[in-house]
């Protein structure tokens, strides 16, 4: 059974509510149409909404800028429920501290603060679009990884609409905070098979005097990784250090695959560590200082980027998983590698780039490196990723169940788009 | 029922470990918060994960609730057995497995203290960052289990930050690795949500933790200044301009003077009102940056004075008065109460005279030493037990507290837990609704409830009888 548009209006208004079709481009292909989409402007709407779907037996989509890598939802009817009105920002400027509506995108939160000298802690790919709640439920990291940590260590506190329709928050808006479980960091990550975020509150950062980025070349991405990796063993204040392919750098100056040096601090720290940096005697081809924000490809692995697919693996594993990659993938795929956190992010202007037969023999060569490299953490991940790591399923499966099935009875929320115990 | 599980145990450990007798279990009567006692049926002391799994499975099979405790410093009340229980003590369980250099990581057991992982892995010119006060007794494992802060989570986070995976004995006795040192993750951050869980969702017996390089250079100041106000001021503005010390503590002037009258004296200035003790560590052109902004700070705020740290040997002394200040307490009077609250850092100044006036109001002797940096308070009352009416004044004045913090938009606990003695507060803060989210969350790990029962969430919830010595705040009067 479907919930129709004029139940959702009844909840909403009917300026709120239409119906998905097949000529409307604006939403990911993966979502199932006709739809119905449905626009709340209030934890207590999101609550009845919730309440509809669960009577009807219809499940529920959250979306936020819908930039997430999609793969189909099971089968059935969905109501897909777009947090854009939730998009209020509460700045406690002397407090370092955001909170925001989950529909914020982060382009909006990040110019809300940088007015104060302030920053956002992540760096989430599809930044313009892209909304807190969508990078918390996805936990999109990126080029911060190093610096400043994990998305789930950014959020001080959550408000969410569970699948049972009630509300609950976590944490709070301090800096410091272990009053009660840590629900904050188990619904980082979820995907929103838990509840639907409404409200986020974030530590914040300074924002950094002066930066730069420092770029050599090298004939391969290999090469460029084993001199970083020199590098992260000689200089302890890197804000990020990457390897990229030749693809990855075809917009920047010079030729082949290449090393880069994110430097960010005080003006003196970034002159002397700069210094230090280009002393270094590495193989490379040429070099180049740049702009902190040349090559953006580092800040949002997704630009131009039909598919995407993320691996973590320990630093020291980098390259090898390079060189597995290269042996499966075509030489349209293009590489980022962080080699300071083992974050790898592959991508493709085709949505179905990856041979089946290729992908399965991905994974078995990837297995060889399973004590090193962690599962899929790509927002896109799905049921079939785990044929890329089938002995790294993570821990404690059954008790997510139990998790799921406790805050989301009916399993109204995001359907399929959570792995499964058995 | 006793007699046969402690018989089984005994087969299990030997009576070595094992420990029964009258005298041996009342020294784990409670932890570092004394003023909730149970004491155990029987205190277990396993040396692997197999033991403790077979500890695990007999408490089920016996229906007899079982208790982890790292060395028993919390302070909160969370290692306290519950009655008829048995009390799981990981200390034995303190080698530290493995210490990958390259890729910054140490696999250890949870006995392993504190400080020894960051003596163990100091010639490689690494460091573990968490450093709660009592980092030279308290275990890794207890760290997870409170999600243990300390002086320098300011610039670099707090246990949960640093803890990247673990192995985790689950209440029904099964194994389960959680969380990765990778990043990345599939599925739900369920090493998220046990750390810090009080020991409530399962027993920690193995842990990846994130290692960081030594800072080259650390720079150590103490200032002092006229009141705290002005010095609450200057911890505002060190933020504003753009500086995350690595630290940044303050102490009143009646901690002061019980710090320069103990052995842990540190040379702070008897005539002071407030010193704030600020380091900075990293690059060194960084710090020389901060250090700038730092001193201008001092200047505008009006410190009386600044103290710069010559050598490691005056920043351990600078550091010592700090770290020994709440053992200096325990010359002011027989009993000390121990608040933690935490509020957001610009409420400091506004915050602390409230909690002075409710002090002076009731009568009673305030120090205060905390977390300026990330508004991170310690109110700390002496008091003598012994004495009903001032025992109930303490109690007043917890709650008092506890109810200014929340109205100025603050928490319960920054650092030590729930535990027993907030757990009435929880209400406080949160509503019906997301207690019961925390009751399922819990539920799904611990369905029968005989892992540490009682803790964290109000009593009405799940029903344990701890008796406290004193009526003292969060206790069920």
């Amino acid at each position: 059974m479907t919930v129709s548009t004029e139940q959702l209006a009844d909840i909403v208004g009917g300026n709120h509510v239409r119906r998905l079709d097949d000529d409307n481009p604006s939403f990911s292909e993966a979502h199932p149409r006709p739809s119905p989409m449905v626009w709340p402007g209030s934890e207590d709407e999101v609550r009845d909404i919730l309440r509809l779907a669960a009577r009807n037996g219809c499940g529920v989509v959250p979306i936020g800028g819908d930039t997430a890598p999609r793969i189909p939802n099971e089968p059935g009817p969905v109501v897909l429920l777009s947090l854009a009105r939730f998009a209020q920002i509460d700045h406690a400027v002397d407090d370092l501290v955001l909170t925001a509506g989950a529909g914020t995108t982060f382009a909006a939160a990040e110019a809300a603060v940088a007015a104060h000298g302030h920053r956002l802690p992540f760096s989430p790919p599809h930044r313009d679009r892209g909304t807190l709640g969508g990078i918390v439920a996805c936990a999109a990291e990126g080029a911060t990884l190093n610096a400043y940590g994990a998305v789930r260590d950014q959020v001080l506190g959550i408000r969410v609409v569970h699948g049972d329709s009630r509300a609950s928050k976590a944490g709070g808006r301090v800096v410091k905070n272990v009053t009660g479980y840590d629900l904050c960091r188990l619904h980082t990550g979820a995907r929103g098979a838990l509840g639907v975020i409404t409200e986020i509150t974030l530590r914040l950062r300074h924002a950094e005097p002066s930066a730069c980025r420092a770029l050599w070349r090298f004939p391969t991405i290999q090469a460029a990784w084993e001199a970083g990796m020199t590098l992260r063993q000689r200089h302890h204040h890197l804000f990020a250090l990457h390897a990229l392919d030749p693809l990855a750098l075809e917009k920047a100056e010079g030729e082949g695959a290449g090393l880069v040096a994110t430097l960010r601090g005080a003006e003196g720290f970034v002159e002397v560590a700069g210094e230090a940096l280009w002393a270094e005697d590495l193989p490379a081809t040429s070099r180049i200082i740049l702009p902190p924000d040349a090559i953006p490809v580092i800040d949002d692995p997704a630009q131009e980027a039909g598919s995407w697919l993320r691996v973590g693996v320990l630093p020291t594993a980098g390259g090898p998983l390079l060189d597995t990659l290269q042996t499966h993938l075509p030489s349209s795929a293009r590489i980022v590698l962080d080699i300071l956190t083992g974050l790898c992010d592959v991508t493709h202007p085709d949505q179905d780039w990856l041979d089946p037969t290729e992908e399965t023999a991905l994974g078995g060569d990837l297995e060889s490196l399973a004590a090193q490299v962690d599962r899929p953490g790509d927002p896109g991940f799905h049921l079939r990723r785990f044929s890329l790591f089938p002995s790294t399923r993570p821990g404690g499966m059954p008790i997510m169940d139990r998790i799921v099935h406790a805050l989301d009875p009916e399993g109204i929320l995001n359907p399929g788009r959570r792995e499964l115990a058995g | 029922m006793s007699a046969a599980i402690v018989k089984e145990l005994e087969h299990l450990l030997g009576r070595e470990r094992c420990l029964t007798g009258p005298g041996q279990v009342l020294a784990y009567e409670c932890d570092a918060l004394t003023h909730f006692k149970s004491v155990p049926l029987a205190v277990l002391l396993p040396e692997s994960t197999e033991e403790v799994q077979e500890i695990v499975r007999a408490c089920v099979r016996h229906e007899v609730p079982f208790t982890p405790r790292g060395a028993g410093t919390g302070l909160s009340g969370g290692a306290v057995p519950a009655p008829g229980g048995v009390l799981i003590e990981t200390s034995r369980m303190k080698r530290v497995l493995h210490v990958d250099v390259d890729n910054r990581i140490a696999i250890v057991e949870p006995g392993v203290v504190n400080a020894h992982l960051s003596r163990d892995v100091a010639d490689h010119g690494l460091a573990y960052a968490p450093d709660p006060s009592s980092q030279i007794v308290c275990t890794l494992g207890g760290n997870v289990a409170e999600n243990s802060g300390g002086p320098h989570c300011l610039k670099h986070g707090a246990t949960a930050k640093h803890v990247l995976a673990m192995e985790v004995v689950l209440p029904d006795g099964d194994l389960v690795q959680l969380g990765s040192p990778a990043p990345g993750g599939a599925g739900l951050d369920l090493r998220g949500v046990v750390l810090g869980s009080e020991g409530t969702l399962g027993i920690v017996t193995k842990i990846t933790c994130r290692l960081v390089p030594v800072p080259p250079c650390v720079e150590t100041f103490l200032a002092t200044f006229d009141e705290m106000e002005a010095a609450c001021h200057a911890v505002a503005r060190i933020v504003a301009r753009g500086v995350i010390p690595a630290a940044m503590e303050a102490l009143d002037d009646r901690t002061i003077s019980a710090v320069e009258a103990s052995v842990y004296r540190a040379g702070y200035p008897e005539d002071a009102a407030a010193v704030i003790l600020v380091e900075l560590d990293g690059h060194p052109a960084q710090v020389a940056a901060e250090r700038q902004e730092v001193e201008e700070v001092f200047v505008e705020t009006g410190a009386l004075s600044v103290e710069t740290a010559r050598d490691p040997e005056h920043t351990q002394r600078l550091w010592k008065g700090r770290k020994g200040a709440f053992g200096a307490m325990g010359r002011l009077a027989p009993d000390l109460y121990v608040q933690d609250a935490v509020v957001p850092r610009s409420k400091l100044p506004e915050v602390l005279p409230e909690i002075g006036r409710i002090c002076d109001e009731l009568g009673l002797r305030l120090a205060n030493v905390f977390h300026a940096g990330e508004g991170n308070l310690h109110p700390n009352i002496s008091y003598d037990g012994r004495n009903e009416d001032e025992v109930a004044r303490v109690v007043d004045a917890g709650r008092r507290i506890i109810e200014l913090c929340l109205e100025a938009g603050g928490s319960l606990s920054g650092e030590h837990g729930v535990g027993l003695e907030k757990r009435e507060f929880m209400g406080l803060l949160f509503s019906e609704d997301d207690l019961e989210t925390m009751a399922r969350v819990r539920t799904a790990f611990n369905p029968d409830e005989l892992l540490n029962p009682g803790k964290v969430l109000p009593t009405s919830r799940a029903c344990v009888e701890v008796k406290p010595v004193h009526r003292l705040p969060g206790a069920p009067t």
